[in-house]
C-alpha cells in the first residue's frame, strides 16, 4: 500500500468528525475563557474605581472638616464682628469704634485691613485680645496702643490695628 | 487487557473460549448444529454463531477461528534454508510439485518455520476461504487470523511434557461427525488429517458407539502405518480430546488392542488457565482446539488464512469501526461540554453587562467627585498659609502680660504704644515692631526694678527716657 493511500484510509469521515467536535468545543471554550478574562478585567475595574470613589468620598469628608475645624468659611464680615462681640463679652471690655478697609492683596492670600478701639481695664483688654488670638489665627494684629488720655483715668482705652487675613 | 477468542467451527458443535493475557478464562460455551434439518445449512449455522455469542456475551475482537474441509491442506516441509528470503524463493519454485494441478492465484497458503529447520505449510482454496469470511461477516465478526484444520491442538498443547521431550505422538479430537488428527514429530506439529464418518451419525446408542470406535481405531492404524512407512515415523502415543473424547470403551480399546499410551487431554491444565470457582473441569478437552484458538490469538504468531488484502481492509475496518466508535463518544462528549459551556457563556455574558453598567456607573460618580482634588489643593495651601501665619502672629496678649506682670508698687502705665519700621535685611523686608512704654514712677529705683523684670523676658529693651529722681517719668522701648 502506498504511503498516500495509508493516509487516505487513515482519514476517513469519522476523523474528521472527532476533529470538528473537539474544535467546536476548543472554540466554545476559547470563547468562555476570553469573555471570562473580560469578566475579571471588569471587576478589577469595578474594584479600583470603588478605592478610588472611597477615597475621594474621604477627602471630601476631610475637606469639610477642616473646613469646620479651622472656620475657613466665606462670611468674613459676619465672622469678624461675631469673634470681636464674642471676644468683649468674654472680656468685659467694652467694643469701640470698628474699621474694615477693603480687600488687600498680599502676594498668596488677601487681607481686610482692620481697626478698632476698646475700652476696660488692662487685664480686660489684655483678656480681650488674648480670646482673639486663641479663636481665630486669622486676625493678625501688628499695632497697639493703650492710653489713659481720653478716659482722664478712669479706664484704657486701647486702639488696635491689624488685618484680617482672607485665605 | 488484551483479550483474544478461540472459535472452533466444527461441523456438530461450534465452541468459544475467552481468555485474557493474564490466561484467565472470561468466557467459555458452546453450541449444538443440528443436521438433517430443513434449513438452509449456511443460515442454519450462521445463527447458531450469533446465538452463541449473544448467550455468552463475547467479544468480537481478536477472534481467531479454525476451517475444516477438503480444501484445506497442512503438511511440513524441509527447506533447503531457513532463512525467510531463501525459504520464499524456494517456495515460489516449489509450489508447483507441493499443490500440483492447483493454479497459485486460486489458494491462499500461510506457512511457519520450526526450530528443526521445518515449515509447516498451510494451504486452502481462495474462493472457500472468502466464503467463511462472508459467513462470519453476516454474523459481525471479523476474524483476526485463521488457522487450518485441527493445527490448534499444536497451540493448545505446546507446554505438554510430551512437547517439551520432543516425543512422537498424535492429538485426536473427536467430534461428531469427524476425528481432526494432528501429528505431531519431535515435538513440532507435521501434518494434519480428518477422518470423517458423518454416515454414522444416523444411528445413536451403544451400537453406534461401537461402530465408531472401531472406526476410528482402523483409520487410525492405517493412519499411523503410513507414517511409519512413508516418514519412518513411530506413533505410540495418543492425546484424546473433543466432543467425544469420553465415548465408552475408546481408549480401553486404543490401550488394549493397539496398545497406545493415552495421555491426559486437558489443556487448561497445561496453561495454568485461572478457572472460575463454578467452573466444571470435565469440560476441559471438549474446548482444546478452542483454548488453542485463543493462545494463538494472544501470542499472534503462526498459520494464518486470511489473503493479505482482505487482512488490510480488515484492519481498515476495524479502524473505521473504532474511530466511528470514538466519533459517536466525542459527539457526545463534545455536545454536552458544549451545551455547558454556552450556559456558562450566557451567563458570563450577563455578568458582564452588569458589570459594564457598573463600570460605567462608578466611573461618572468618580467624574463627580473629582472636584475634591482641587479643593484639597486649595485647602492644602489655606493650611500652609495659616501655618506662616501661625510663625509671623506676634502675641500682644502675652506682650501685655509680659509687660503687666510683676510691676514693682510705684510705677503708673501713662501709654504703651507701638512703633513699627520697615526693615532690609538681605534680599527681604521686614517689619520690625517696637513697644514703646510710657509712665510714673515714684522713683528712678523703682524703674530700673521694673526693667530688671522686663529684662527675663526681653532682650531688645531701649531706656528712651528717665527723668527726675522723685515723681520720675520714663520711656522704654522694647524690640519683639
Amino acid at each position: 500500500m502506498r504511503i498516500q493511500d495509508k493516509y487516505r484510509d487513515l482519514i476517513n469521515i469519522w476523523i474528521i468528525f472527532i476533529i470538528i467536535s473537539l474544535s467546536i468545543v476548543i472554540g466554545i471554550s476559547c470563547v468562555v475563557i476570553t469573555s471570562y478574562s473580560h469578566s475579571i478585567a471588569l471587576k478589577n475595574q469595578c474594584n479600583t474605581l470603588n478605592k478610588e470613589i472611597e477615597r475621594l468620598e474621604e477627602n471630601r469628608i476631610q475637606v469639610q472638616t477642616s473646613k469646620k475645624k479651622f472656620n475657613l468659611g466665606d462670611d468674613k464680615l459676619s465672622t469678624i464682628l461675631s469673634i470681636l462681640t464674642s471676644a468683649s463679652k468674654r472680656s468685659k471690655a467694652g467694643l469701640g469704634e470698628i474699621s474694615i478697609s477693603e480687600e488687600v492683596e498680599r502676594g498668596d492670600y488677601k487681607v481686610l485691613p482692620i481697626t478698632l478701639a476698646i475700652k476696660g481695664n488692662y487685664n480686660q483688654i489684655g483678656r480681650f485680645i488674648n480670646t482673639i488670638e486663641r479663636k481665630d489665627i486669622r486676625f493678625q494684629f501688628w499695632e497697639i496702643e493703650l492710653s489713659t488720655k481720653e478716659t482722664m483715668g478712669r479706664g484704657i482705652i486701647c486702639k488696635i490695628k491689624g488685618e484680617f487675613v482672607v485665605l | 487487557m488484551p483479550k483474544s477468542v478461540g472459535l472452533d467451527l466444527g461441523w456438530g458443535w461450534i465452541k468459544a473460549v475467552e481468555i485474557n493475557q493474564d490466561l484467565e478464562l472470561l468466557k467459555i460455551g458452546k453450541i449444538k448444529v443440528p443436521r438433517n434439518t430443513n434449513r438452509d445449512e449456511k443460515e442454519l449455522y450462521i445463527s447458531k454463531i450469533k446465538e452463541l455469542f449473544q448467550s455468552i456475551n463475547l467479544s468480537r475482537d481478536n477472534v481467531i477461528i479454525n476451517i475444516r474441509g477438503s480444501f484445506i491442506l497442512a503438511r511440513t516441509y524441509l527447506p533447503p534454508s531457513s532463512n525467510k528470503d531463501d525459504f520464499e524463493q524456494w517456495f515460489v519454485d516449489s509450489i508447483e510439485s507441493i499443490i500440483p494441478g492447483t493454479p497459485i492465484e486460486d489458494v491462499i497458503y500461510s506457512y511457519e518455520l520450526f526450530p528443526s529447520g521445518r515449515a509447516l505449510i498451510a494451504f486452502a482454496k481462495r474462493k472457500e476461504i472468502e466464503k467463511q469470511l462472508e459467513m462470519l461477516k453476516s454474523c459481525s465478526i471479523i476474524p483476526a487470523s485463521i488457522d487450518a484444520s485441527c493445527l490448534a491442538l499444536y497451540d493448545a498443547f505446546l507446554p505438554h511434557p510430551w512437547m517439551r521431550k520432543k516425543k512422537n505422538f498424535a492429538i485426536l479430537d473427536i467430534d461428531a461427525y469427524s476425528t481432526g488428527i494432528l501429528i505431531i514429530k519431535h515435538g513440532e506439529a507435521f501434518a494434519s488429517n480428518i477422518i470423517n464418518y458423518a454416515s454414522m451419525i444416523s444411528k445413536k446408542g451403544k451400537e453406534r458407539d461401537k461402530k465408531l470406535i472401531s472406526y476410528i481405531s482402523i483409520n487410525l492404524e492405517k493412519l499411523f502405518e503410513f507414517y511409519k512407512q512413508k516418514e519412518n515415523l513411530k506413533i505410540q502415543n495418543i492425546i484424546i480430546v473433543g466432543t467425544y473424547s469420553t465415548i465408552p470403551g475408546l481408549r480401553k480399546n486404543l490401550k488394549t488392542k493397539y496398545g497406545y499410551k493415552i495421555g491426559l487431554g486437558n489443556p487448561f491444565l497445561y496453561h495454568n488457565i485461572k478457572l472460575p470457582k463454578a467452573y466444571n473441569k470435565r469440560q476441559n478437552p471438549v474446548y482444546a482446539q478452542a483454548l488453542g484458538l485463543a493462545v494463538k490469538g494472544l501470542s499472534k504468531k503462526g498459520i494464518d488464512l486470511i489473503p493479505y488484502e482482505i487482512k488490510e481492509s480488515h484492519k481498515i475496518s476495524l479502524y473505521n469501526k473504532r474511530t466511528k466508535k470514538i466519533a459517536k463518544l466525542s459527539a457526545i462528549f463534545s455536545g454536552l461540554i458544549s451545551i455547558a459551556m454556552i450556559i456558562l457563556l450566557m451567563s458570563v455574558s450577563n455578568s458582564n453587562k452588569e458589570l459594564s453598567n457598573q463600570v460605567t456607573e462608578l466611573k461618572s460618580k468618580k467624574e463627580s467627585l473629582t472636584y475634591i482634588n482641587g479643593e484639597q489643593t486649595l485647602l492644602a495651601n489655606k493650611l500652609l498659609n495659616l501655618k506662616q501665619l501661625t510663625k509671623k502672629m506676634i502675641p500682644w496678649s502675652e506682650i501685655l502680660y509680659d509687660l503687666g506682670k510683676n510691676v514693682p508698687q510705684g510705677i503708673y502705665f501713662k501709654e504703651i504704644t507701638t512703633e513699627s519700621r520697615l526693615v532690609t535685611t538681605g534680599t527681604k523686608v521686614e517689619r520690625k515692631i517696637r513697644v514703646v512704654v510710657e509712665g510714673n514712677s515714684q522713683s528712678q529705683r523703682i524703674v530700673l526694678d521694673y526693667i530688671k523684670n522686663l529684662e527675663r523676658k526681653f532682650k531688645d529693651i531701649v531706656i528712651k527716657n528717665i527723668k527726675g529722681e522723685a515723681k520720675c517719668e520714663f520711656k522704654i522701648s522694647i524690640g519683639i
